[in-house]
């Protein structure tokens, strides 16, 4: 960089605070002309709320302090003349105004530009064919009309109508699927590429990170923990912190015999300013990290990382990846439930709509088998026909020694099927009813089970032990637990019935990789250890990796291959199977190979 | 989350105005009403201190026995129509179907109609009466708590832990009070604090109109009729009744606010 070109974003000491409590803490960083970096963090992490500063949007009460430098320039919000930033977020559905069409967006942005009227309609076109939409109709559709993807996409033109020198995109491919992100992933490479933009991608998945940007800084309680090219940390990571997030993400390649998570949450920023944010979940913890707070410093050329310990740390400390071979399974053990042509349609504005069109199934005792889909395969919709919270329009669902349960159920048939299958639902943060305290919650479910209830203070107690949590937590309510402590919650209320069948309905979706892995591990323990058969819905072919024997692909409402797991992940016989696996981003370190 | 000054300041009026019902009896300087025809329309006086009516009786010991109606009407009605409209709510929202229907509209036909006419009418027609104008009242105010225990019942059965009770084989009944009333009630408290206001306004204006209380009954709507009359002679045989009521209204209503507030913080408080 010389002295004529400064960087195209450059950002000192930046910090935010939200009434004298402090958010992110003096960070500093620059982007050059045409690089991407990434802003990798868990939530919590600050680093949405150092985009929004970026891009000048911070949600009133909140203060910053630093400077932001565009082009050299100071800036002073995406409405501000000058230097221009373009803002693509996370809910494509959320961040398209309903009451105007695909095309009306796009103009509007570049009637604001200076666009000469007369021309803006054939700029839209050309503004959507940038983005890859070729149908023209597009224009003229309104938001409700588009897919997820497709929102995305005319969001995007719309944040470059304006042309952009730094594109700010802030999880935009979250709410995705996995076939749809990776194509969105693709799109904004080729066009940063094109554009010679310069990209800040914010993400909390550092696979997606690695695969479309050039350099990653990691934020953790609002500091940065390590900053680095993509490759070199993708290859050796630094910090602990990195160290710990990579290990937790489930690898697609492979089986691993335990999931390593870290270990606690993240801290609000203002208590650890003092010292090294990460201490307090960090396995190379020393005396000197709760001294101070260590600076970020040049460890190898082009890469920091603040950590007092890098020197310490020797390769030793860097996580391996085993992939051991899963313990086979034997196909004797006793069919537990047994599904067949399973179908429901949904009457909408009268006319029919298949959401499932005859899926069978056995599940095994012990057996883990996963149910991989993306939005609108049905899994979901296979789940309620099996819990009873819908009413399937054909087929039947056969518990061993209940027998089919697919009609309707009096209060006896309802109780009997409660103790067959129990169900982990997806988000932690309604999973539990709010007035009700976790010992009254668990207390309720230990009443459904078989065995009578005696000692109730004791197994509450037991079952939260039994789930990693301190038997004083029974008296909490659920507003005071974090989304990680909320799954183990819900995970012991579903065992407390001890049931045969424990249906998860993409239970870790919701939560941060670092605590992903920790109620992953626990799922796999009830698995191994009680006999408890897994049915395992998910969209995450890592996490179905990790976790399932067998799966079953699902698309559209039909099942399109099922097999081993590791067989059908590494060897996919079906079209849709093999682009879901190819849309996966890789995990694959250098240790692995 | 704190409670707040004007909490206090209006439990303390309420709370106060509930001993003066409980003991008026006991503490009132006179009989309520007991006439005292040679010291009729007096103003406040060290014997009346807010002066006599055109009969005579005391204001002050007329005021306190007559809080006991401004209270427990209204406190019935809201009671009443709480328990009715909880119960209505919960079986018309689980139920569905034509059961749903037909409640919901039976509830819209009720709403169509202005309350307070309709009081009118009915006590009007019926020959009048405290308990009757509280009966109308209730069956005016219950379509209130149906619609909003209904609509609860409708958001929050599709919620993750409603599916989660029904997994576990709960019964409806169960589902319903243990699991979603505690989630409506902060709602149904601040709704049924705000019928004691509406119902106690209703029932002062109709005594006010003569077809509440009997005539001659201590009753601080009626005694803002009565003593019209002679407002030139002694203003606070009005004023004050005026004062009673917007008093309890403005403290049970500004109860029912905090009283809600609170509670759906605690229970989303960290």
């Amino acid at each position: 960089m010389t002295a004529s070109t400064p960087p195209a974003l450059e950002v000192e000491h930046l910090s935010i605070t939200c009434g004298g409590r402090l958010l992110v803490n003096s960070i500093s960083l620059h982007v050059d002309r045409g690089e991407s970096l990434a802003i990798v963090g868990e939530s919590g992490s600050g680093k949405s709320l150092t985009a929004r500063a970026i891009a000048g949007l911070l949600p009133s009460g909140l203060e910053s302090t630093g400077s932001i430098r565009v082009e050299g320039r100071a800036h002073a919000g995406t409405r501000s003349a000058g230097p221009r930033v373009g803002l693509l977020m996370q809910d494509p559905f959320t961040m398209l105004n309903p009451t105007m069409t695909a095309g009306d967006h796009i103009a509007e942005t570049l009637r604001a530009a200076g666009v000469p009227r007369g021309k803006i309609a054939g700029e839209v076109q050309r503004r959507l064919g940038e983005v890859g939409i070729t149908d023209p109709d597009v224009a003229k559709r309104y938001p409700f009309e588009l897919s997820g993807g497709m929102s995305q996409r005319v969001a995007l033109a719309s944040a470059l109508a304006i042309d952009p020198v730094i594109l700010l995109a802030d999880e935009p491919t979250t709410a995705l699927d996995a076939t749809t992100q990776a194509d969105v992933l693709e799109l904004l490479r080729s066009i940063q590429r094109d554009r010679g933009m310069s990209l800040v991608f914010i993400t909390h998945d550092l696979r997606v990170a690695f695969d479309l940007c050039d350099r990653v800084l990691v934020m953790y309680a609002g500091t940065i923990m390590e900053k680095s090219p993509a490759g070199a940390m993708r290859d050796e990571p630094l910090h602990p912190y990195t160290i710990g997030l990579l290990s937790s993400i489930p690898s697609t390649e492979g089986y691993q015999e335990s999931l390593r998570g870290i270990p606690g949450s993240v801290p609000a920023t203002h208590t650890v300013t003092d010292q090294c944010s990460f201490a307090a979940r960090c396995d190379h913890r020393i005396d000197a990290c709760l001294e101070s707070a260590p600076a970020l410093r040049e460890v190898e050329p082009r890469r920091w990382a603040a950590c007092i310990r890098i020197g310490d740390l020797s390769a030793a400390d860097t996580p391996i990846r085993v992939h051991t071979p899963r313990i086979a399974s034997e196909d004797a053990r006793d069919v537990v439930l047994a599904v067949r042509d399973l179908s429901k349609s949904y009457r909408l504005a009268g006319s029919s709509h298949p959401a499932l069109g005859g899926v069978s199934f056995d599940l095994r005792q012990g057996e883990a088998l996963g149910i991989v889909g993306e939005s609108g395969s049905g899994k979901t919709t296979i789940a309620r026909c099996i819990l009873g919270l819908t009413t399937p329009s054909s087929g039947t669902i056969d518990f061993a020694g209940v027998g089919d349960v697919s009609g309707r159920p009096n209060a006896a048939q309802r109780r009997q099927r409660a103790q067959a299958v129990q169900c982990v639902f997806q988000d932690p943060y309604s999973t539990l009813n709010p007035m009700l305290s976790i010992g009254t919650t668990l207390a309720e479910a230990l009443g459904q089970r078989v065995r009578p209830l005696t000692d109730r203070e004791g197994e509450v107690a037991a079952l939260l032990e039994r789930v990693g949590l301190p038997a004083s937590m029974a008296k909490r309510r659920p507003a005071s637990l974090s989304g990680g402590q909320r799954q183990r919650v819900a995970i012991a209320r579903a065992i407390a019935v001890e049931p045969r069948v424990l249906l998860c309905d993409e239970p870790v979706a919701a939560l941060d990789v670092s605590v992903q892995a920790q109620i992953l591990e626990l799922l796999r323990d009830v698995n191994r250890n009680e006999g408890t058969s897994l049915l395992f819905i998910t969209h995450d072919l890592g996490v179905v990796r990790q976790v399932t024997e067998n799966v079953l692909v699902l698309y559209r409402g039909a099942v399109v291959e099922t097999g081993p797991t590791d067989a059908v992940l590494d060897d996919p016989q079906d079209d849709y199977t093999r682009r879901l696996v190819a849309a996966m981003p890789s995990t694959q370190t250098r240790q692995e190979i | 989350m704190r409670w707040g000054l004007t909490f206090w300041i209006a439990l303390g009026v309420l709370v106060t105005i509930v001993v003066i019902a409980i003991t008026s009896t006991w503490i009132a300087p006179y009989d309520p009403y007991a006439q005292d025809l040679v010291a009729s329309s007096q103003g406040p006086s060290s014997a009346h201190w807010l002066g006599t009516d055109q009969l005579g009786r005391d204001i002050l010991s007329r005021l306190m026995v007559g809080s006991r109606t401004g209270i427990i009407g209204p406190m019935i009605v809201a009671i009443c129509a709480t328990i009715i409209g909880t119960l209505l709510g919960l079986w018309s929202g689980f139920s569905g179907g034509l059961t749903d229907t037909v409640t919901m509209r039976s509830i819209d036909f009720v709403y169509a109609i202005p309350p307070l006419l309709v009081a009118i009418v009915l006590v009007g027609m019926l020959g009048g009466g405290y308990w009757l104008a509280v009966a109308v009242l209730i069956v005016l105010s219950a379509p209130a708590d149906v619609r909003i225990v209904r609509a609860a019942v409708m958001a929050q059965r599709e919620l993750p832990y409603i599916a989660a009770a029904r997994t576990l084989g709960l019964s409806n009944t169960r589902i319903a009070f243990r699991h979603i009333l505690p989630n409506v009630a902060p709602t149904l408290a601040a709704n049924a604090l705000l019928q004691f206001v509406v119902a106690l306004i209703a029932l002062s204006g109709l005594a006010f109109l003569g077809i509440g209380v009997s005539a001659g009954t201590p009753d601080w709507g009626l005694m803002i009729a009565e003593n019209r009359s002679i407002l030139d002679l002694n203003p606070w045989a009005v004023i004050a009744p005026a004062l009673c009521i917007t008093a309890l209204a403005v403290s049970v209503a500004v109860l029912g606010d905090r009283i809600f507030d609170v509670a759906t913080a605690r229970g989303t408080a960290r």
